[in-house]
């Protein structure tokens, strides 16, 4: 412990210049401070890594095990990747965090983890930042003053046993979790923890009690599945398990040519979501009327002839035509419903799903890996709160001040309770209200576990030692069981003693080097939707105005509001950035005589909030969707006043939507930062797109747009050692973790909400995102676009000095420290992929910060273009391994970092040579084509033209 | 015809006192306050480059998609402005038209400033402008020489040399006046300055003998060296993809552009000078309307080239380009831009086909200034609206300057009359030998052209 | 020490006649001053023309070349760098600095020959300074006779060069 504090102390002495507590703490940042910490979290300053923050650049004191299999020391300048995982909401996605010199700099999925498969979402991919954010909290605070943390621990851990103890804190799964807190319950009698989370799972399983009798979870084998209909499910975006589904649905989607199987997609939800743009029927529906959707579908599937009423003749068709899918492929088809739908839907596709025999065959129900999933939540705490009952309230990462519903009123209740504990990352709402804080520690400081979605249990093991004063999760809890000194790596160590002794030491290594424990899914349960539990009858849909509610796919409930990555990512289809916006329909648009940028304001009773708005073609009618996570009053400078809280005007329950709801357009306007303006092609064939029936009938309808034009200029790279790209459109739901993926491993700098209203975003990946309106359809074509990296490049003849040229091996290379800013390059790109440093984005980058930074990439400094490189530190470091070991480079042994992270596999990278691999397999589809390819630049990066499968009795 | 070219019969002694007096004279009221104004705005011309060198280009308007804007459309038109002083002296000096005598000077000073105006933007729109140099091939350790494949390394060779002969031009013609001044100069202190300058001209024969070849040689070649300027400036947009740039049209359309505006600049500054300066007697009306009459043929040249432009963007049938010059351009963002060019640059010239306009010195004045204006904003509309509307969709946007690029812009206006007011006051603003050989050739009766 | 004998004329038409009546009684090495080029005085003097425009072509024609291999060498030779797979020697490109530079180049021959060739550059040359000399750069014609000439004889030749009408006949003083 000793050594510990000594080494606190140098962390807590080693940045005079950054104040212990994050400046704006007082008095709201102004624009000025705001656009500052903004080049401070934007990506860094010269010496990548070389700053070094004293204390934290050593290996954690515990032995923690490589994923390498040969000798784990460091070479320096060599990096190691080790498994760990991250957990949102009590669901594990295992990792693979790749470190220099036991720095953390780049997070990967870990291909032996069930809810990865070596892929990852935009959370865990900017999770890397977090760890390095300067204004992480530093230290417990009693009442605002610094305290010590062993003292506290001390002190929690000898308390007398308490009565009216709560804890609230989000869902859990982690078996060590579950042993400490029944310790805590033995310690303290009569302890009570209330799971929350403001996008809580409890109506899903709520909806199998319903069916089943019991909290179950339905595992969904999507590679079995020739019909999906969804029910405002985002599954490949936005739910617990999106990374492996996405994967899963890809497999069965991809059309491999002409006359392939593909499967077909039936989808109706409020406001386009990634998987929404590859619906092959999406119907806008708003939230209150997926209940009559999934009524209607039910009684399809069980033969009713005539569908349910008050449908209309859209509704009725899509859903016709989906029960008749549906049943046509009984045990080939399923169907999923929205965590935020409530219990009734659930129960609802529960009983479809058994109709048409899903049930065993596409899906599976397990054990929820969640504990207590119908256990206590907020409504509970608060009436216990209300009433006096709660003597200390532990309040752990939640952050309840600002997410929960007006009703509530949290912050009083708050002040009813005598003794209050806050654990989080940062000093947020909740914090700044209660007596105690302790600061979290980030997931890859801590020792821990938890279970995957089909219950695997993962193993989180720390990458860097503590930054900071602070505890996990479970060592808070077990210092509340009566551990005085605890400690996560004793604690995993002895809750997985047994398989650590029967299993022998190495074993555990192994699972350690895997993240995973093999074996431990949770084993499928048999059920049956009993007939008894007939789904109760779902209320209607009334007429009026809808407010629909949904995690922003940037910062989620808001506790990644501090991730300036994030919040600098495109939404998938608005494109906005830094801000949420009240999404609207054309039509709705029109009734209420607004556009883009008008602020509207939304009131449900007493409570109103005024959000900017945003048209979004493809959106249900009468419907406004906001996303939550906005409008922060605390949690770091990159957080707060960004966007508008919509939690103020969130209902209870159900929380998915707020209705009646009076929208008033108040006459102002409020900019929106936005990186893509025009949706519209132009009739301009860049994304292209067509039926499953038509390519099957005109399998070259792309010809035109590839192979070789006449050319006077000589041919060079002959050699057949090149580099390419595939992209299939097919399979891009717009997710955007290619997006940050890039941004980590190739230090690029965000340049804050002005920067990209204008128009000087960074990103060397951008997705473009093409509407193709055609009466009430609208077709949603994601076309990720990146350096082209063109045979006969455009930018580099136009270069007066040489600072961007080709490679022998194909690739348009950017020299830095060449360039001098003519930016005639970035005018004659057709693609305007090149992106400029208008300004020094990076000199002031904190220490912290720095440490992200990727060594082998350099750091731009004012006054350069740069570019995608198709990674190319990643191709050089590959060809030095193969030159070391004599042989060619193997297929696959390269892979980008957008490649990495995309869930369906999308984008393909390797050599043109490697035949059997998806790159070149794929391009030699006749769907294939290039991107303006009659100016004859000769992309290196080809695409597939998106194939959607239409039903063709559904033809509307 | 003669006649008109210079009013009644002076004596090469009355000439030589009325042009070089203007030198001698002391600066009126008005010339100061006019001078200190210009002297403020440069001022601020120059504390505004060291705001953006120091701050990063980010000050400016430019972005992606429209990565070039205030910058380049400001060089674009300087240098364009700084072609009919060269044209004036080089080409009608070989055409032998008498008329030019009287105007070269002015005009050879006015290309001088316009394009030390011009020079100055390419360098400093770089991102890293202390870098520029690396345009040239100057030996270097790291071996690495500029691309001469791009179109910047031949701007900077053909400004640079059309500044350099211009000057030499200039000088080379001011050297005899020079020598008067010397001869002439009231005070000790400014016969030993304008000695220095006269380099020791004596009006000896033999001296006169090559001096006259080597100026009919620099009209020689500063004739295909003032049209290559302008087309290369135009091949910085020629070589490039971009619609509305990747045309063959744009060099003589560029040059042709550049005359036109050069001689609305020549307009502009000659009718108050020879207003100020009492000058009808030598810059009669009948120069005034031949500078008209070019005007108006340059103009129709250029609205030729707008025309040519909308024609093979729809020949062309490539829906890029016709978007750009059907659409994008006088319907998209900043479509006034567009209106105006077409107003100033194409109607309003056509008043010239009246010779009561041509004679009417205010008319001539006003619509010298809007052809400025509509040549200005032509170049807007060749490089911002065709950024704006590319070929990927995704990427358009619109383009607005900042106060910065507006400050530099004013900025740079103000240095020109700076220069160009201490021209005035303190070198002959007509060639005075020149007008002598003019003069006696006149006499005897002797007729060029 | 004196070398020479200057006479003032008010006119074109004088000089050229004085100079006839010289060139009649034999004179050769006689020169003139005048306020403009008055090619009527240099054909009177029948001088040869000009050889600088021949040296001026000359200096070109080796820029241009000069240039051209230079871009040749940098970019075709030294570094055939790949840039929008254009090939590594270009002519198509080279071609425009190649005519800059030989443009260039004559300008300076030009400007600088005639400083050259017209003795220029220099602050004494031994007229400067006569009597009344500043008029020479006004409106008056000079006429000069090198005392070196056989046919000089200081009374005869003042006599001559008054004949012919001049206003004044001075000899400078201290000439180099």
């Amino acid at each position: 412990m000793t050594t510990r504090k000594h080494d606190r102390l140098r962390v807590l002495s080693s940045e005079p210049a950054e104040p212990e507590f994050s400046p704006g703490v007082d008095e709201p940042p102004s624009e000025l401070d705001r656009r500052e910490m903004m080049k401070l979290l934007a990506a860094g300053a010269g010496l990548a890594g070389v700053g070094s923050l004293a204390g934290c650049m050593e290996e954690p004191r515990e032995r923690i095990m490589p994923r390498v299999t040969n000798p784990p020391e460091l070479t320096p300048g060599v990096p190691l990747s080790y498994a760990t995982s991250m957990v949102i909401d009590g669901f594990a996605t295992g990792l693979l965090v790749q470190t220099y010199e036991a720095r953390p700099t780049k997070v990967e999925g870990n291909p032996d983890h069930p809810a990865s498969l070596g892929h990852t979402m935009t959370y865990h991919q900017a999770s890397v930042l977090d760890l390095y954010d300067p204004h992480r909290a530093r230290g417990p605070l009693e009442a605002g003053t610094p305290t010590m943390l062993d003292r506290l621990l001390r002190n929690i851990a000898r308390r007398e046993p308490m009565t009216g103890l709560w804890f609230l804190m989000h869902p859990q799964s982690s078996p060590l979790l579950a042993d400490l807190i029944a310790a805590v319950r033995q310690r303290h009698p009569g302890t009570r923890f209330a799971f929350h989370s403001p996008l809580d799972r409890r109506q899903v399983y709520e909806g199998a009690r319903l069916a089943f009798g019991r909290p179950l979870e339905a595992q969904y084998r999507f590679t079995q599945a020739d019909v999906v209909v969804s029910l405002d499910a985002d599954f490949m975006g936005a739910m617990p398990n999106s990374v492996r589904w996405a994967y899963d649905f890809a497999q069965r989607r991809r059309l491999h040519g002409p006359g392939g199987q593909m499967s077909r997609l039936y989808l109706a939800e409020p406001r386009p979501s990634p998987t929404g743009s590859l619906a092959d029927h999406r119907l806008p529906a708003r939230p209150s009327e997926i209940a009559l959707l999934a009524q209607a579908l039910l009684s399809a599937v069980q033969g009713a002839t005539a569908p349910s009423g008050n449908l209309t003749p859209r509704q009725q068709r899509w859903v016709q035509a989906a029960a008749s899918d549906l049943g046509s492929r009984r045990g080939r088809s399923l169907v999923i419903a929205g965590d935020r739908q409530p219990a009734a839907v659930h129960a609802a596709v529960h009983a479809i799903n058994q109709a048409i025999g899903a049930i065993g065959s596409t899906v599976a129900f397990t054990e929820p890996a969640i504990l207590e999933p119908l256990g206590d939540g907020l409504p509970e705490l608060a009436s216990a709160m209300q009433s006096g009952q709660v003597q200390t309230l532990v309040i752990v990462e939640t952050n309840p001040v600002y997410t929960a519903p007006p009703e509530l009123d949290f912050p009083a209740l708050l002040a009813k309770v005598p003794e209050t504990l806050y654990a989080g990352d940062m000093l947020d709402e909740t914090a700044r209200q209660c007596q105690w804080f302790v600061p979290l520690s980030h997931y890859m400081e801590s020792w821990g576990d938890a279970r995957a979605y089909d219950g695997s249990i993962s193993l989180i093991q720390p990458l860097i030692r503590r930054m900071y004063d602070s505890v996990s999760v479970w060592e808070l809890v077990a210092a509340f069981a009566g551990d005085e000194q605890p400690d996560g790596h004793r604690l995993v160590r002895q809750r997985y003693a047994d398989e650590a002794a029967d299993a022998g030491l190495l074993t555990w290594q192994k699972h350690l080097q895997l993240g995973v424990i093999p074996n431990t899914a949770l084993p499928p349960q048999q059920v049956s939707a009993g007939a008894g539990a007939a789904p109760p009858q779902l209320s209607g849909a009334g007429s009026s105005f809808e407010v629909s509610f949904e995690e922003s796919p940037s910062v989620y409930d808001g506790r990644f509001a501090a991730n300036s990555w994030l919040q600098e990512l495109p939404k998938p289809h608005t494109k906005i950035t830094w801000g949420n916006a009240a999404v609207v329909s054309p039509a709705t648009a029109r009734e209420l005589g607004v556009g883009n940028e008008d602020v509207v304001r939304l009131v449900r009773g007493a409570f109103h909030v005024d959000l900017p708005v945003y048209v979004l073609p493809g959106h249900a009618d009468r419907c406004v969707t906001v996303e939550l996570g906005y409008g922060r009053s605390a949690g770091g400078p990159v957080a707060e006043g960004v966007g508008v809280n919509v939690y103020r005007i969130r209902p209870p329950s159900p929380a998915s939507h707020a209705s009646p709801v009076q929208v008033i357009a108040t006459g102002g306007t409020q900019r929106l930062a936005y990186t893509q303006k025009v949706f519209d092609q132009h009739g301009r064939d860049i994304a292209r797109y067509a039926e499953a029936a038509f390519y099957q009938a005109q399998p070259q309808f792309t010809e035109a747009q590839r192979g070789p034009l006449p050319s006077w200029l000589p041919e060079f790279f002959e050699n057949n050692y090149q580099w390419g790209m595939t992209i299939d459109t097919m399979i891009c739901t717009g997710c955007s973790s290619c997006v940050v993926a890039c941004q980590a491993e190739n230090n690029i700098p965000v340049v804050g909400k002005k920067g990209v209203i204008d128009d000087r975003e960074m990103h060397w990946l951008r997705i473009d995102t093409y509407r193709e309106i055609s009466g009430d359809d609208v077709e949603f074509i994601h076309q990720p676009m990146l350096c082209q990296h063109c045979e006969k490049a455009p930018c580099e003849y136009v270069c007066p000095v040489y600072a961007t040229q080709h490679s022998p091996d194909g690739l348009n290379e950017m020299v830095y420290n060449r360039c001098i800013g003519t930016r005639f390059c970035s005018n004659n790109c057709p693609y305007k992929v090149r992106r400029f440093n208008w300004f020094d984005y990076t000199e002031d980058t904190p220490k912290t910060k720095q440490l992200q930074f990727n060594p082998n990439v350099t750091v731009r400094a004012r006054g350069v273009m740069e570019k995608c490189t198709f990674c190319v530190q990643r191709i050089r470091a590959a060809e030095i391994v193969a030159r070391r070991e004599r042989r060619e480079i193997q297929p696959g042994e390269v892979a980008t970092a957008c490649q990495q992270a995309c869930p369906t596999g999308a984008i393909q990278f390797g050599l043109l040579h490697h035949n059997g691999t998806n790159v070149v397999e794929w391009r030699k589809e006749p769907r294939a084509y290039a991107v303006l390819h009659d100016l004859g630049t000769r992309p290196r990066v080809m695409y597939l033209a998106k194939i959607t499968n239409p039903n063709p009795e559904l033809d509307d | 015809m003669s006649k008109a070219l210079l009013i009644g019969r002076p004596t090469d002694a009355a000439l030589g006192d009325q042009l070089l007096g203007t030198t001698w004279r002391r600066g009126g009221r008005t010339w100061w306050i006019v001078f200190a104004i210009s002297g403020a705005l440069t001022l601020m011309l120059f504390s505004l480059i060291t705001y953006t060198v120091v701050t990063g280009i980010g000050v400016w308007g430019n972005m992606i998609p429209v990565a070039w804007a205030f910058g380049i459309i400001n060089f674009v038109w300087w240098i364009g402005i700084g072609h009919a002083g060269t044209f004036i002296s080089a080409i009608l000096y070989l055409f032998e038209q008498p008329w030019r005598t009287s105007i070269n000077r002015l005009a050879e000073a006015m290309t001088l400033f316009a394009v030390l105006q011009a020079a100055m933007y390419p360098v400093l729109h770089l991102g890293r402008p202390w870098f520029g140099y690396w345009l040239f091939p100057y030996p270097s350790q790291m071996e690495v020489w500029p691309n001469v494949k791009s179109a910047l390394p031949w701007d900077a060779a053909a400004v640079s040399t059309y500044f350099t002969v211009s000057l030499l031009f200039w000088y080379l013609g001011m050297i005899p006046d020079l020598a008067s001044l010397r001869d002439s100069a009231p005070t000790r202190r400014r016969r030993f300055i304008y000695g220095l300058f006269a380099l020791g001209w004596n009006g000896k024969a033999t001296t006169w003998r090559h001096y006259r070849a080597a100026y009919l040689v620099l009209a020689g070649i500063a004739t295909p060296l003032v049209l290559s300027v302008h087309s290369v400036v135009s091949s910085d947009f020629a070589i490039g993809l971009t619609p509305g740039w990747h045309s063959t049209i744009f060099p003589p359309y560029f040059v042709a552009g550049a005359i036109f505006s050069g001689f609305a600049m020549v307009l502009t500054l000659l009718i108050p000078v020879r207003h100020i300066f009492k000058l009808h007697n030598v810059v009669t009306e009948k120069h005034l309307e031949n500078c008209a009459k070019l005007t108006l043929v340059t103009g129709l040249i250029v609205a030729y080239g707008y025309i040519t432009e909308w024609f093979l963007a729809w020949y062309s049938g490539n829906a890029s380009e016709i978007y750009q010059a059907w659409i994008a351009r006088p319907l998209g963002p900043r479509a006034t831009v567009f209106w105006i060019t077409m107003i100033c640059n194409v109607l309003v010239p056509q008043l010239f086909w009246w010779k009561r306009v041509r004679r009417s010195v205010l008319a001539l004045f006003v619509m010298s200034l809007l052809i400025n204006i509509g040549m200005w904003g032509e170049r807007f509309m060749i490089i911002v609206q065709s950024l704006q509307r590319e070929f990927l969709p995704s990427m358009w946007s619109s383009y607005a300057p900042t106060w910065v690029d507006i400050g530099i812009f004013v900025g740079t206006m103000g240095f020109f009359l700076f220069l160009f007011l201490l021209f005035l006051r303190l070198l002959p603003v007509v060639a005075v030998s020149e007008m002598r050989e003019l003069r006696h050739d006149l006499e005897r009766g002797v007729e060029h052209g | 020490m004196a070398d020479r004998m200057l006479a003032e004329y008010p006119s074109e038409a004088a000089i050229v006649h004085a100079i006839h009546r010289l060139r009649e009684d034999g004179y050769v090495d006689i020169e003139a001053y005048m306020p403009f080029g008055s090619h009527v005085v240099e054909h009177a003097l029948d001088r040869p023309r000009s050889r600088l425009p021949i040296a001026i072509f000359v200096v070109g024609i080796c820029a241009a070349l000069g240039a051209y291999l230079l871009q040749w060498f940098l970019v075709a030779y030294l570094y055939p760098l790949v840039v929008g797979g254009r090939p590594p020697h270009f002519p198509l490109a080279f071609i425009i600095i190649t005519f800059e530079m030989g443009i260039l180049f004559s300008g300076f021959a030009a400007f600088f020959g005639t400083l050259g060739l017209g003795r220029l550059v220099r602050l004494v040359d031994g007229v400067q300074g006569t009597p009344g000399f500043d008029s020479a750069t006004r409106d008056r014609f000079w006429l000069e006779v090198s005392m070196r000439d056989p046919a000089f004889d200081p009374e005869r030749t003042r006599q001559v060069l008054a004949d012919a009408g001049a206003l004044r006949v001075e000899i400078p003083e201290g000439s180099p």
